[in-house]
């Protein structure tokens, strides 16, 4: 059988939000036609009744159990096999066959002590819904750490380090894929803070590593709100900037946490349940992704690298093996890119969340760029020799290479 | 469709022929496109056009490819006769449609042009009733003293009274692209001139009882200034807002060369479309509201300009404070309410405005919802260049 994830014409696009809240009697105003509408392809976490519209809407989605919306990861260490299998069967039931179904929610931020809990759960799914996801996202790298008996009950990870975390969770959980969360681009209040700053480039470019080793693909969630009273709001930068950093890491999916206010401010869909500024900043971000993210998908991530260094410190630096360097007073994030009959790409986004870049890329002997992808018009337009890149704050532009 | 003085309609329209100046050219991104991109008046159209803009729902202005040559007619060797003929054959051309929102009549005219442009003014005022007669102005970087520079007077201020007293216009527009030549504001000498034109335009506009009309730019103006950015396209329009224009237009929608226009060389869409579509949806919903009050002031935060520009006075200057510069515009509607526009004029940084009102204040939903009421104690957040709007008394 195989994964959804192999739907290459599906980029995931996700709304963290349960659609019906964590207690499921939540009926929202702009539901899930707001969600399409905004340029999601999955809807967030939705309830057996929400597929119908889901499949009408061209939305996939993550089921979150209708008779108990607040699973936890901690629960299954609880279950034995028995009671896993009765639950995730319940939940295949109450799907039925909907070409709507992504995958299955199976918790939030586990600590290492759920690890084996998860394994057994992720089994369960794939033995009773083939193909499909078994949903899991991960802390990141600055919750706390630490395995003694004085940290026990501080640590969130369970683990000694970040690293561990995430090579433990891959053995001994088996996912299909590794989610997490970083906020760190609003924490930084946009990157002017340099230690988040450095969280959210180090976070990234660590779960890269993990799922490169292992093959298996990683999807992030980043913010649409602001995420704490003093931290920075969404901006079109900041979300440009969250989305195509993603993208030009090899992330197979961006999530924006939250939709629904649910106690922050600032995000698409206020208090009042209404569409705010945010909500059209960020149709615009998804309905970028939404046209990338086919050709994304297509393509396998080679290297990671940051002009001048990147604009935090101890970033893979330039020279890559496709651009050896870049013109530009900007820093810039490159990823490379490679398609299966071996063309390459490079993705380079423009770290600044200030300013606009003009880049004028350096690459190796014999090589040019041929193309550039237009999320705008959708497709690659062919480029002069001569022709001027610049990208806005936050901005990222696919390139092909000859 | 809409008639010129109708209450409640805010114009935002791409300055651009639909058919070029010399009114052959053909557009696949047409008037259904700028309709989609949130214009509410589909620039400068001919005949043909018609019946793409009943379509749409969209006005236009008239604009004549044979008459005005090239955007900048003869008036001045016409007499009012001759002129009256023109307009009389306009209107029996298509320009008495209810869809023609008024006439191109001229760009940027030097002070010896405005004999003619007078008697054009009036011909349109005689003959087609509430219609537009529309002047485009020169902004003030604009060369200026003597017949051999572009204002053909001495100061900008003299351009702009002998314009108001011999051409008696219906409104005063001008274009300012500022923005985009310093560079996004890094050039502060440069700004400042975009600031000063929006005081000096409002001043003369306010004394006369005239609308007043911003023409600002989409588009990398010229090759070495700032690329079109989210922050910079709500930067003009709030800052157009917060002054009190009735009316926004983008120069350009097509690419003319100018490249990062919304519409590209190739007849497609780029990424500025997208984001002007968002800012146009912004303008269409704020302006109506806003045109229907009086801008009683217009004060900048920010002392680093280099020519003097007004300070707010007391109590607003300690009511709404920030650590970026901000604009402040005020106005007062029909019933006495008071309203301030804040725009961040900082175009890196979002702005934390903190709001020290001794009276509940409500912020303007900027998705059609109304009025809404805000905790006092939490700070006015605005990305790069927005703008938000403030009912801050219900009498004042």
């Amino acid at each position: 059988m195989a994964s959804i994830l192999d739907n290459l014409d599906l980029f995931p696009i996700l709304p963290w939000d349960p659609q019906h809240g964590w207690d499921g009697t939540t009926e929202r105003r702009h539901g899930l036609g707001s969600i399409a509408a905004c340029g999601f392809t999955l809807a967030g976490f939705v309830q057996a009744r929400d597929l119908a519209t889901c499949e009408r809407l061209g939305l996939g989605a993550i089921y979150l159990d209708d008779d108990n919306p607040r699973v936890r990861a901690a629960q299954w260490n609880a279950m034995d096999d028995a009671a896993i299998d009765a639950t995730v069967r319940r939940w295949v039931e109450s799907t039925g066959d909907s070409p709507a179904v992504y995958g299955y929610y199976l918790g939030d931020e586990p600590g290492a002590h759920d690890f084996p809990g998860l394994a057994r759960a992720v089994q369960a799914v794939q033995r009773h819904a083939p193909g499909k996801l078994a949903y899991i996202n991960l802390f990141p790298d600055y919750a706390t750490i630490g395995t003694r008996q004085l940290a026990k009950d501080l640590s969130q990870l369970q683990t000694d380090s970040y690293s561990e975390y995430l090579e433990r969770y891959v053995r001994e959980v088996r996912p299909q894929f590794i989610s997490w969360d970083n906020y760190m681009v609003q924490y930084s209040q946009d990157m002017r803070d340099l230690e988040p700053a450095t969280s959210y480039y180090r976070n990234l470019l660590d779960v890269r590593q993990v799922a490169l080793q292992h093959g298996i693909p990683f999807w992030q969630i980043v913010s649409s709100n602001q995420i704490r009273p003093t931290t920075t709001i969404p901006s079109p930068a900041n979300l440009l900037l969250q989305a195509y950093t993603t993208l030009a890491a090899g992330g197979r999916s961006v999530g924006w946490y939250t939709y629904y206010a649910r106690g922050y401010s600032y995000a698409p869909i206020d208090e009042d349940d209404q569409r705010s500024a945010t909500w059209y900043y960020l149709s615009e971000v998804n309905r970028q992704i939404k046209e990338l993210g086919p050709v994304m998908n297509r393509l396998t991530s080679r290297e990671v690298r940051f002009s001048h260094g990147g604009s935090v410190p101890g970033l893979p630096a330039l020279p890559g093996e496709v651009v050896l360097d870049a013109e530009c007073a900007e820093p810039l994030m490159v990823g490379a890119f490679a398609d299966s009959q071996g063309g390459d790409y490079a993705m380079v986004v423009n770290t600044s969340l200030e300013r606009s870049a003009r880049i004028r890329l350096r690459l190796a002997p014999g090589r040019s760029v041929s193309a550039r992808f237009c999320p705008a018009a959708g497709g690659f337009r062919a480029m002069e020799a001569d022709e001027e890149r610049w990208l806005t704050a936050g901005e990222g532009v696919l390139l092909r290479v000859r | 469709m809409v008639t010129f003085d109708q209450d409640g309609f805010f114009a935002v329209f791409p300055w651009n022929p639909q058919r070029g100046w010399g009114g052959t050219e053909q557009h696949e991104q047409g008037l259904e496109s700028i309709a989609a991109c949130n214009f509410t008046i589909g620039g400068f159209i001919q005949t043909e056009d018609l019946p793409a803009c009943e379509a749409t729902g969209m006005s236009a202005l008239y604009y004549d490819p044979v008459f005005c040559h090239r955007a900048q007619p003869a008036w001045n060797s016409l007499s009012q006769a001759e002129i009256d003929e023109v307009i009389r054959g306009w209107m029996a051309n298509g320009g008495d449609s209810p869809s023609v929102y008024g006439f191109y009549i001229y760009d940027e005219p030097g002070a010896t042009a405005f004999p003619g442009l007078a008697r054009a003014v009036d011909a349109v005022r005689r003959l087609a009733p509430n219609k537009l007669a529309y002047i485009n102005l020169f902004p003030n970087y604009a060369t200026m003293g003597g017949e051999d520079s572009q204002l053909q007077t001495e100061t900008y201020e003299e351009h702009l009274e002998r314009f108001v007293q011999e051409v008696r216009p219906q409104v005063l527009s001008w274009d300012n692209y500022m923005p985009q030549y310093s560079d996004d504001g890094r050039d502060v000498a440069q700004m400042t001139l975009y600031y000063t034109n929006l005081v000096q335009m409002r001043a003369v506009a306010q004394r006369h009882g005239l609308p007043y009309w911003q023409t600002v730019s989409p588009s990398r103006i010229f090759p070495r200034s700032a690329v079109p950015t989210p922050a910079n396209l709500a930067f003009q329009a709030w800052t157009s807002l917060a002054a009190g224009c009735s009316s926004v237009a983008w120069y350009c929608y097509y690419d003319h060369g100018m490249r990062f226009s919304p519409v590209d060389d190739q007849e497609r869409r780029n990424l500025t479309w997208y984001w002007l579509a968002e800012v146009n949806r912004q303008l269409a919903l704020v302006g109506p509201l806003l045109k229907a009050m009086r801008s009683t002031g217009l004060y900048f935060t920010t002392t680093n300009l280099t020519e003097p520009v007004p300070a707010p006075p007391e109590p607003l200057a300690s009511a709404v404070s920030a650590e970026q510069p901000l604009m402040l515009g005020t106005f007062k509607d029909a019933d006495g309410a008071c309203c301030c526009v804040v725009v961040n004029l900082d175009l890196d940084r979002t702005a934390k405005v903190t709001l020290a009102f001794p009276r509940p204040v409500q912020e303007l939903s900027l998705t059609g919802a109304g009025w809404m009421e805000r905790d006092e104690k939490e700070p006015l957040c605005l990305a790069p260049g927005q703008g938000g709007v403030l009912r801050v008394a219900e009498s004042c």
